[in-house]
C-alpha cells in the first residue's frame, strides 16, 4: 500500500469578502427607520479563490503588504473566519497566536490568565497545573505573576501569551509579527522553540514583516498580493518577488534591488550546455547567462516588447587591462538579427584584476518578430594596446535560446522593430 | 464533545464571576442584595399598603417569585452581551461559541443559588411545612434554565448586529416583570385572558415552583407538558439561530 501523506492544511478556492457598507447601521432604532431605503454597499474582496495546501512539518512565513489580506488569511486558517466560498481542510490541532495580548484579561491577574488563556487553547487543568511552572518560567515572569495583567507592560504581555501558546502542544503553530515586540534575550528564546519545532516536525506559520527572520526560519512562502496567494518554493526568490511588489513604480530602484539581491552564479550546468562550439583562452570567463523578466524570474519565452534584462555573469581569470563584451541575438538560421557591445555602449571594463566578479545586465524592450532565437556572448581584449584587432577570452554561439511570442493585434513585418516616436503636425491651409 | 469543554466553562464563569464583583466594595454580597432589597421595598408595599388577599404566605410566595425572575433577567442579559465581553478572545481564537452562553448563565445561576439559600432561611422560619412535592422544583429550574438559555442563544445572535438590543430587551423585562404573576396572584386576572399570560412560559415555572415548594401541592401534567414543549422549541429555534448567526461574530465584533 503506498502511504500518501496527505496536506495538514488545505485551502481550496477560497474567497473571502467584506461587506462595507457606506453608512454603518448598528442599531436596531437605525434599521427600522432605514427599512425602505436601498441599503448600498462596497464588496470589498479580501482574498479572491485562493488555494494552496501545506504539508507536515513545513515552516511557512507570510508576506506581503499591510492590507494585502494577510491577516484575513491567518484568520481563516486559524478557523476565526469562515470563507465565504471554497474550503479550508486543517487535519491536526492549531494553536493560533494571533496579534498582540491575544485574550488576556487586564482584570486579572497573570496567573488566573494562564489558566483561563490555556483552557480556552483546549488544555485540560491537569495539563495546565503540570506545565504552570515552565509557562512562568519562559515568560519569565515569576515576580509579577499575581499582578492584574493590566500593569503588565507589552513585552511581558506577549511573552506571557507566547509561553501559553507553545504549551498548547498543537502540531500548528500560527505566529502573527510577535517578534518585533519581544527584546532579544526573549527572540533568542523563541528561536531555540522554532528550532525545537523543526526538529519534531511541526508546522509553523510565522506573519512578519523582517524579512531577515522569514529568511532565516521559513522553508516557503505565501506571498500575499491584491487578495491573490502565491505558494512559493524558494524563500530568496519570494522576498524578492515582495520587495518588487513595493517598488513597482520604481524602475532605478528595481534594478539596484535585484542587483543587490543576486548571488554570483557559476554553474557545471551551464559549462556543459554551452560547450559547442566554445572559444576560450582562460583569461575571463563566462560562467552563466540568463534572460530575466522585470520581476526578475528567468524566462524562456517573451512577448513582443516586453521589457527583459540579459545578465551575464563573468569571472576574471588573468589581470585585463580592458575588456570588451558583447551580445548577438541570432535567429533559427544563424543569421545575426541584434547586436550589441561595450564599445557602442561606451562601458568597457578597465584594469580587471585576477579574481574579480562581475555581473552585467542588459536591460531592452524585446522588439522582435516572433521566432525562436539564441544568444551568443563575447568576451575579448585587444590583442595590443591601441590595435583594433581583437582576441577572444570567451565565446559561446550558444549561450541561451529563447522564443519570441506575439502580442496580441500587433504584427510587425522584418526582423525587428526600432523604438520609434511618432510625431505629427498638420498644415493648415 | 471535547475532554476540556467543561473546564473551560469554568474557568469562563469563574472569571466572569471574579470580575463583577472586583471593584466593589460589597462584592459578592451585592448579588444577594439586589433581590432582597427588590423583595424587601414590594414586600413593604404589598404587604401593608396593598393587600392581596387569600395568599397564603405572601412573603416566601413573592421571594421566590422575585428570585427565579431575577435569574431569568440576569442569565438572558448577560448571555446576550457575553459575546461582547468575550471579543478579545473571538477575534482570536477559534473555540465553539455556545461555551461563552453557558458560562454567563452558570455566573448567574451562582447567584441564584445564593438567593435560594436566603429563600430555604426564610422557609424555616415561616409556618410553611414542605413535603416531597419540593423534589419536582427540581424539573422546573431545568426548565428555567433551559429556557434562559434559549433566550440567551437568540438574543446574542443578534446582538452584535443591533447594539441597543439591550435597551429594547430591558424594557420587556420590565413589562414582563409586571405581566408574570410575580407580586399578584393569578386570579386577579380575568378568567378571559388568563391562558393569555400561561403563553409566557416564566408564568408557568413560577407559580408550579410555589405549589410544589410552599403549597405541596402537584401541579397538572398537562400543562407542564406544554410548557416542556415550548421551551424545547425555543431551544431549537434558538441552536438553529445561533448556529447560522456564530461563524460571523468574529466579524461583526
Amino acid at each position: 500500500m503506498i502511504n500518501v501523506k496527505l496536506p495538514i492544511i488545505e485551502a481550496k478556492n477560497i474567497s473571502k469578502r467584506f461587506k462595507i457598507p457606506h453608512q454603518k447601521e448598528t442599531s436596531l432604532k437605525g434599521t427600522i427607520l432605514n427599512i425602505w431605503k436601498k441599503k448600498t454597499y462596497e464588496i470589498f474582496y479580501a482574498l479572491k479563490n485562493v488555494s494552496f495546501s501545506i504539508n507536515e512539518g513545513e515552516f511557512i512565513g507570510i508576506i506581503g503588504k499591510n492590507g494585502s489580506g494577510k491577516s484575513t488569511l491567518l484568520k481563516i486558517i486559524a478557523g476565526i473566519y469562515q470563507p465565504d466560498s471554497g474550503k479550508v481542510t486543517i487535519r491536526g490541532k492549531i494553536s493560533p497566536f494571533l496579534e498582540l495580548g491575544v485574550g488576556f484579561n487586564g482584570e486579572l491577574s497573570g496567573r488566573e490568565n494562564i489558566y483561563l488563556y490555556g483552557a480556552v487553547l483546549g488544555l485540560s487543568k491537569k495539563q495546565i497545573n503540570a506545565k504552570y511552572n515552565e509557562i512562568v518560567e519562559f515568560a519569565e515572569l515569576e515576580k509579577f505573576i499575581d499582578t492584574k495583567m493590566k500593569n503588565y507592560s507589552s513585552g511581558m504581555y506577549v511573552r506571557l501569551a507566547f509561553s501559553v501558546a507553545i504549551q498548547a502542544d498543537a502540531p500548528i503553530l500560527l505566529i502573527d509579527e510577535v517578534l518585533a515586540v519581544g527584546d532579544i534575550n526573549f527572540q533568542k528564546k523563541c528561536f531555540n522553540i522554532f528550532n525545537e519545532y523543526k526538529k519534531n516536525n511541526k508546522t509553523v506559520i510565522l506573519v512578519s514583516h523582517d524579512l531577515k527572520s522569514i529568511e532565516e526560519w521559513c522553508d516557503k512562502v505565501l506571498f500575499v498580493k491584491d487578495s491573490q496567494v502565491e505558494y512559493i518554493n524558494s524563500v530568496h526568490e519570494a522576498i524578492e518577488k515582495y520587495e518588487n511588489s513595493m517598488n513597482m513604480n520604481n524602475k532605478d530602484k528595481l534594478n539596484k534591488k535585484i542587483k543587490k539581491e543576486i548571488k554570483f552564479e557559476k554553474s557545471e550546468r551551464f559549462k556543459r550546455r554551452s560547450s559547442i562550439g566554445r572559444i576560450q583562452n582562460n583569461k575571463a570567463e563566462i560562467t552563466s547567462v540568463k534572460l530575466l523578466n522585470k520581476d526578475g524570474k528567468e524566462i524562456k519565452e517573451v512577448t513582443f516588447g516586453e521589457r527583459v534584462i540579459l545578465r551575464v555573469f563573468i569571472e576574471i581569470h588573468k589581470n585585463i587591462s580592458t575588456l570588451l563584451y558583447g551580445y548577438h541575438i541570432r535567429d533559427e538560421n544563424d543569421k545575426d538579427i541584434i547586436y550589441s557591445d561595450s564599445i557602442i555602449n561606451n562601458k568597457d571594463l578597465k584594469s580587471l584584476k585576477k579574481g574579480d566578479k562581475y555581473i552585467i545586465d542588459w536591460d531592452f524592450n524585446m522588439n522582435l518578430n516572433e521566432g525562436n532565437y539564441h544568444i551568443l556572448n563575447v568576451l575579448s581584449s585587444p590583442a595590443k594596446s591601441e590595435s583594433s584587432d581583437f582576441s577572444h577570452c570567451d565565446l559561446i554561439p550558444n549561450a541561451l535560446s529563447f522564443k519570441v511570442n506575439n502580442k496580441e493585434n500587433v504584427k510587425i513585418y522584418g526582423f525587428a522593430h526600432l523604438e520609434d516616436e511618432v510625431n505629427i503636425t498638420k498644415i493648415k491651409d | 464533545m471535547k475532554k476540556n469543554t467543561w473546564f473551560l466553562i469554568k474557568e469562563l464563569a469563574i472569571t466572569d464571576f471574579k470580575l463583577r464583583y472586583n471593584s466593589s466594595v460589597l462584592g459578592y454580597l451585592w448579588s444577594l442584595l439586589n433581590p432582597l432589597l427588590i423583595f424587601g421595598v414590594l414586600y413593604i408595599v404589598f404587604s401593608i399598603f396593598m393587600r392581596f388577599e387569600g395568599i397564603e404566605h405572601y412573603q416566601l410566595y413573592l421571594l421566590l417569585g422575585i428570585i427565579l425572575w431575577t435569574y431569568f433577567s440576569e442569565a438572558t442579559t448577560n448571555g446576550m452581551i457575553s459575546m461582547q465581553y468575550k471579543a478579545s478572545l473571538i477575534s482570536k481564537i477559534n473555540f465553539p461559541k455556545w461555551i461563552i452562553i453557558v458560562a454567563s448563565n452558570i455566573t448567574a445561576f451562582f447567584t441564584l443559588l445564593l438567593n435560594l439559600i436566603v429563600f430555604c432561611v426564610f422557609f424555616i422560619f415561616s409556618k410553611a411545612a414542605p413535603t416531597w412535592t419540593i423534589w419536582l422544583f427540581l424539573f422546573y429550574m431545568i426548565q428555567l434554565i433551559f429556557l434562559s438559555f434559549s433566550i440567551s442563544l437568540i438574543l446574542s445572535s443578534f446582538y452584535l448586529k443591533y447594539r441597543d438590543l439591550t435597551h429594547l430587551w430591558s424594557v420587556i423585562l420590565q413589562i414582563g416583570f409586571w405581566l408574570t404573576p410575580i407580586i399578584y396572584p393569578i386570579s386577579i386576572i380575568p378568567e378571559k385572558i388568563r391562558q393569555l399570560i400561561f403563553l409566557n412560559p416564566m408564568t408557568r415555572i413560577i407559580t408550579d415552583s410555589r405549589q410544589v415548594l410552599i403549597y405541596s401541592q402537584i401541579p397538572t401534567l398537562r400543562n407542564n407538558i406544554i410548557t416542556s414543549i415550548m421551551i424545547l422549541i425555543l431551544l431549537i429555534i434558538g441552536i438553529l439561530i445561533f448556529k447560522k448567526k456564530s461563524s460571523k461574530f468574529a466579524e461583526e465584533i
